[in-house]
């Protein structure tokens, strides 16, 4: 009931933030000092009773699912993430990695995995992909990212990273360095992340986003900015999404992990 | 960075986007010399473009193609050599269009509508813009323009003011220009290439030009 109270609290401090940029930073700091426990806390229990739960067509948990420290070890995994996966020869971030589990080992179908990854509030619509993404990563709070890009394809996936990071095209002829490699920058009264120089914001994710009413992950914002520079739907899971988060996160190493945090 | 050279890669590249836009000649092929990435890693960029936007349409995936202005600043990181910068221009300049009544300027208050409008050219299949509303022009979400607007954003340079620089032919031809494709005045500039891509009318022009040079308009009181 206290965290009703809060999220109530939340809603209505949400809609209010207006006039000016710094007032918009100052009453987010205060929403955030007033809460002890993001509302992403809730994704969180629910994640780890769908980690430990059975499930799929094979009927089993994802307690032998290896997310890069041997099968079931959720504990720090994520400050290591993307990292290269000798099974699948390929660099995977948690979301693909915890895709290849459903598949491999519940024998769940990869389309109805996608189709279903983004929750929908308005509509109803709910994601075990976000609950269970906001409790393994969870599992690696007040951790430090710590990509060591030691296997020749991390390395090639944070270039690679980098150059998709600066590709443009499209009808606005954007990317992902038009917004985001510079610091002190905003859209409208939106702040900016700089790719270059923001060890905290990464870290910060996955987020409970106020205006969305739910969790949202890495997968969804590589997602949601794409679309927002008129580009199409970007594949789950696709070698571009692994790619750039590779190249974001390790230019976040150092940073300290703390999710699931409160955005706007 | 790396030093490179990148001549297959812009080759091959050119070739889509002749096909992209018509009418541009072939000049545009060029050894690329100090690019801020390899060769090895921006074909590896496109190869992973092609397999990463497989659920698109073939028409959706077209927006995923660069033309030679797109390539270039990409591989530069927008800081082309000054050689480059020269060709991106030209290149940019070739790709304007008039409107066959002539520059003029338009209504203001429907500028100032465009002006706050992000709406229009969302695609995919889970939140696409119906194209049920007019495309807007999205100018403050990097531009100060009206003085009472204090939601502006500050990836461009102000414009508050900005008809005090004088109402003249040539600066009324020069915001049109502008607006219609800016990469023709900066090379690689942020600023998406309006009327290049028809998310703009000559008329929508028209108005957001009327919006920052009409005496009249919020913006320059």
């Amino acid at each position: 009931m206290n965290k009703l109270l809060k999220l109530v609290t939340l809603g209505v401090l949400g809609s209010s933030l207006t006039i000016s940029a710094h007032a918009e930073e100052a009453s987010v700091k205060d929403y955030r000092a007033m809460l002890e426990d993001s509302p992403g806390e809730f994704w969180v229990d629910d994640g780890e009773e769908l980690f430990h739960a059975k499930a799929g067509p094979k009927n089993v948990s994802l307690e032998k699912c290896d997310l890069g420290k041997g099968p079931g070890v959720v504990e720090g995994v994520y400050a290591e993430l993307p990292k290269y996966f000798k099974d699948t020869d390929k660099v995977m971030d948690l979301e693909s990695r915890l895709m290849h589990c459903m598949i491999t080992l519940q024998g769940k179908d990869k389309d109805t995995i996608i189709k279903n990854a983004f929750s929908n509030p308005k509509k109803g619509k709910d994601s075990e992909m976000e609950k269970i993404v906001a409790y393994v990563a969870a599992q690696s709070n007040g951790d430090k990212f710590n990509l060591t890009l030691s296997h020749p394809k991390e390395m090639a996936s944070y270039k690679t990273g980098e150059a998709l990071f600066w590709r443009r095209s499209g009808s606005m002829d954007f990317s992902c360095a038009t917004c985001h490699a510079a610091d002190g920058k905003r859209i409208r009264l939106q702040t900016l992340y700089n790719a270059y120089n923001d060890k905290t914001t990464i870290p910060s994710w996955p987020t409970y986003r106020v205006s969305k009413s739910t969790v949202r992950t890495m997968q969804n914002r590589m997602w949601d900015c794409h679309w927002q520079m008129r580009l199409p739907d970007v594949d789950f899971g696709s070698k571009a999404t692994i790619d750039l988060i590779t190249f974001m996160t390790k230019e976040s190493n150092g940073g300290e992990i703390h999710v699931p945090s409160i955005k706007r | 960075m790396k030093k490179s050279t990148v001549k297959t890669w812009l080759a091959t590249s050119t070739t889509v986007a002749m096909v992209m836009l018509s009418g541009i000649s072939s000049g545009y092929a060029t050894e690329i010399k100090g690019a801020a990435f390899d060769a090895e890693t921006l074909k590896s960029a496109e190869q992973t473009v092609n397999e990463s936007w497989t659920r698109s349409t073939p028409e959706e995936r077209k927006r995923l193609v660069q033309d030679y202005s797109n390539k270039v600043c990409s591989a530069y990181k927008n800081k082309p050599t000054p050689e480059l910068a020269a060709k991106i221009k030209q290149f940019n300049k070739e790709l304007i269009s008039y409107p066959q009544e002539g520059i003029q300027l338009g209504d203001w208050k429907n500028g100032a509508k465009l002006a706050s409008s992000g709406y229009g050219m969302r695609i995919g299949k889970i939140k696409p813009d119906t194209g049920k509303k007019p495309n807007g022009g999205n100018c403050y979400a990097c531009h100060a323009l009206a003085p009472n607007e204090p939601a502006a954003g500050n990836l461009g340079p102000s414009l508050t003011g900005y008809g005090k620089r004088g109402t003249s032919d040539a600066m009324v031809k020069y915001t049109y220009e502008k607006i219609y494709n800016a990469h023709a005045f900066y090379a690689c500039s942020g600023m998406p290439r309006f009327g290049v891509h028809n998310v703009l009318t000559s008329k929508q022009i028209a108005d957001i030009m009327a919006f920052l040079m009409d005496p009249k308009s919020p913006v320059n009181q």
